[in-house]
């Protein structure tokens, strides 16, 4: 019995030995560059530029001409078919040559290359939110609105109230989940109003404004703050964001968004 | 053995394959890996680079006087067979084969003439060719204007015989024939795939320059129904005005419209991409220059396309001369400058 426990400790030993991965960090080495993709694609807006950077090693201030790429050789496929090539404009701003127009339901993909690297992406334009219905949530100060889900659609809602200037949420509060089958009712709502709005006898006008992304913006929403320092304890701060942008050492967010109309909430 | 030992020995094991499977790196997600179209890599080039052949500036034509005023200034290229070019030629024009045509232009290219005009019988296969060449980067090269037979009326003839109605323009009509859906673009391989897109687009503009200009495989003097038919130029050119000469006879059965300037249907983001991969196609346009440089671009994307030889002049030429939308394109004896020309080598 005690050979096969001193058999076991010699196994382990070896294997966690062999395990040990020596990383003398070089702080010249420490950074490890990645390209950065952003684009939002809308509807009924001209297709608009893809802006390809790089991230900067800890300590360099972010300067967008030290970040920006003028190197990417990057079309989209519309439709899974029709290519268009993106030129470089200005900091790192990628656009066609010639306007086009973005339309609801299209499918566009990003394919890039930048030494060697290949970047895919791709994104569905989405619907204008088909909202059924909107009410004010007073338990919790907030908005909510019924609408009719897509598939390869998630909702997000931000409050707005008129005034001088007017005011808008800064954030969504939530992201719905896709749902399996299209005009299904879901609900949407959006953070709670300021308190200084909150008092019925505040003349101001509510609105709310439902907004659709592309489905891979719910990954996105919830592991965004993922990797950001933590201030409260009890909060992990580990964990990948999920872009939706793909290749080696590529981060971003190719994504179409579509905004409903602004509503009136009684 | 006891349970106890045996829940020991267990335990051990268990210890040490938590130890080990921690040192397990997490690597499920394949890299991921993929190319660039070749022929979205070209026309991504040629964009950046001024996308000449879907530019106001296509098909690069100068006129027999700006040719003659500036004789000095200009190299004048030949591009006539040799006999052609022994029984007369501009004064100074040297007689360049198309396979040494590439080579000659890179390198007279930066030699200090203003413009390289390239001339031919007719300024068909000048067209293509100029169109080809700017499209390698040659931004100076210029294609006269109808060829020779603007120059003088000895070179004419030809022109002036072709130039006409076709024997079907009756038949011709004024309906709409729609695009294709939109499709994948032509496959193509390089000869020289490792090399940056610049080095590879140029391989192959020399190789296609190389070809030649040759009948039925570039150009074609009759109107084949059965090929894909595109029509290039106004929306006047398709459709015929609803009275006067050829009323309403716009065009063959089947032939599609694609607008040029200033809608240039043939840009990336218009309908470049509803031309089919693979079928041949037939264009035609005003007279076939603006159509031979469609044609060379065409080509050098992959796909299988010739032009209709001197375009609606061969078509409809009572129509053209009849309506003053088409009549800037029309071939015609005021165009024929009677201007000197040499003989001999």
């Amino acid at each position: 019995m005690r050979n096969i426990s001193y058999i076991l400790i010699l196994i382990s030993t070896v294997l966690l030995y062999n395990c040990e991965s020596e990383e003398i960090l070089n702080p010249d080495a420490v950074h490890i560059e990645h390209t950065v993709v952003q684009a939002e694609i809308k509807p009924e807006k001209l297709f608009p530029s893809v802006r390809f950077t790089k991230t900067l090693p800890l300590g360099v201030p972010y300067d967008l001409k030290q970040a920006e790429l003028k190197n990417v050789t990057a079309y989209i496929l519309k439709n899974e078919v029709q290519v268009i090539p993106l030129h470089y404009t200005s900091d790192g701003l990628y656009k066609p040559l010639y306007d086009f127009y973005v339309e609801e339901g299209e499918i566009y993909e990003l394919i890039a290359e930048r030494d060697g690297i290949y970047i895919y992406g791709k994104t569905i334009v989405p619907f204008k939110p088909n909202v059924v219905s909107t009410s004010y949530i007073s338990s919790g100060y907030y908005f909510d609105a019924d609408v009719k889900s897509k598939l390869n659609e998630v909702y997000g809602a931000l409050w707005i109230i008129s005034g001088n200037p007017s005011v808008r949420a800064n954030d969504y509060y939530s992201i719905t989940s896709p749902t399996t089958s299209e005009n299904t009712n879901i609900v949407v709502r959006t953070s709670s109003i300021p308190e200084t709005y909150r008092s019925p006898a505040n003349p101001d006008k509510k609105y709310i404004q439902v907004v659709a992304f592309d489905v891979s913006f719910r990954k996105y929403f919830y592991s965004r703050t993922s990797g950001q320092q933590v201030s409260d304890p009890f909060i992990q701060g580990g964990g990948a964001v999920e872009w939706n942008v793909q290749g080696d050492k590529v981060i971003g967010m190719f994504i179409g968004i579509t905004a409903g109309e602004i509503i009136e909430v009684n | 053995m006891p349970v106890k030992k045996l829940k020991n020995i267990l335990l051990k094991i268990l210890t040490v394959l938590i130890f080990v499977s921690g040192c397990i790196e997490d690597n499920i997600t394949p890299p991921l890996t993929g190319e660039l179209n070749s022929v979205a890599e070209m026309i991504h080039y040629f964009e950046s680079e001024g996308d000449f052949p879907n530019s106001d500036l296509a098909p690069a034509l100068i006129d027999a006087e700006e040719g003659f005023s500036n004789l000095n200034l200009f190299m004048i290229v030949d591009i006539r067979p040799s006999d052609e070019f022994i029984n007369g030629h501009i004064e100074g024009a040297v007689n360049v084969k198309n396979d040494s045509l590439y080579n000659f232009v890179q390198t007279n290219f930066s030699a200090g003439y203003s413009k390289i005009v390239i001339v031919s019988k007719n300024g068909q296969s000048s067209a293509y060719f100029t169109c080809l060449l700017r499209l390698a980067g040659f931004n100076n090269v210029f294609s006269l204007n109808f060829g020779m037979s603007s120059w003088n009326q000895v070179f004419a003839g030809e022109l002036l015989g072709e130039i006409g109605d076709a024997p079907g323009v009756n038949f011709f009509l004024n309906d709409t024939f729609e695009k294709n859906p939109f499709g994948p673009l032509p496959i193509i391989s390089f000869s020289n795939p490792e090399e940056k897109i610049e080095e590879r687009v140029k391989t192959r503009i020399k190789e296609i320059i190389s070809e030649g200009f040759e009948i039925n495989e570039v150009f074609t003097h009759s109107l084949d129904i059965y090929l894909h038919l595109v029509c290039y130029g106004k929306s006047r050119l398709y459709y015929a005005r609803k009275f006067g000469v050829l009323a309403e006879r716009g065009h063959p059965y089947g032939a599609i419209s694609y607008l040029d300037a200033t809608f240039y249907e043939l840009r990336s983001v218009n309908y470049l991409q509803t031309l089919p991969r693979s079928e041949t196609i037939l264009l035609y346009d005003y007279n076939g220059q603006l159509g031979a440089c469609m044609t060379a671009y065409l080509r050098v994307l992959g796909y299988d396309v010739k032009f209709l030889m001197f375009g609606a002049n061969r078509l409809f030429y009572s129509r053209m001369i009849d309506d003053p939308e088409l009549f800037p394109f029309v071939f015609t004896t005021s165009l024929i400058k009677n201007y000197p020309f040499k003989t001999g080598g």
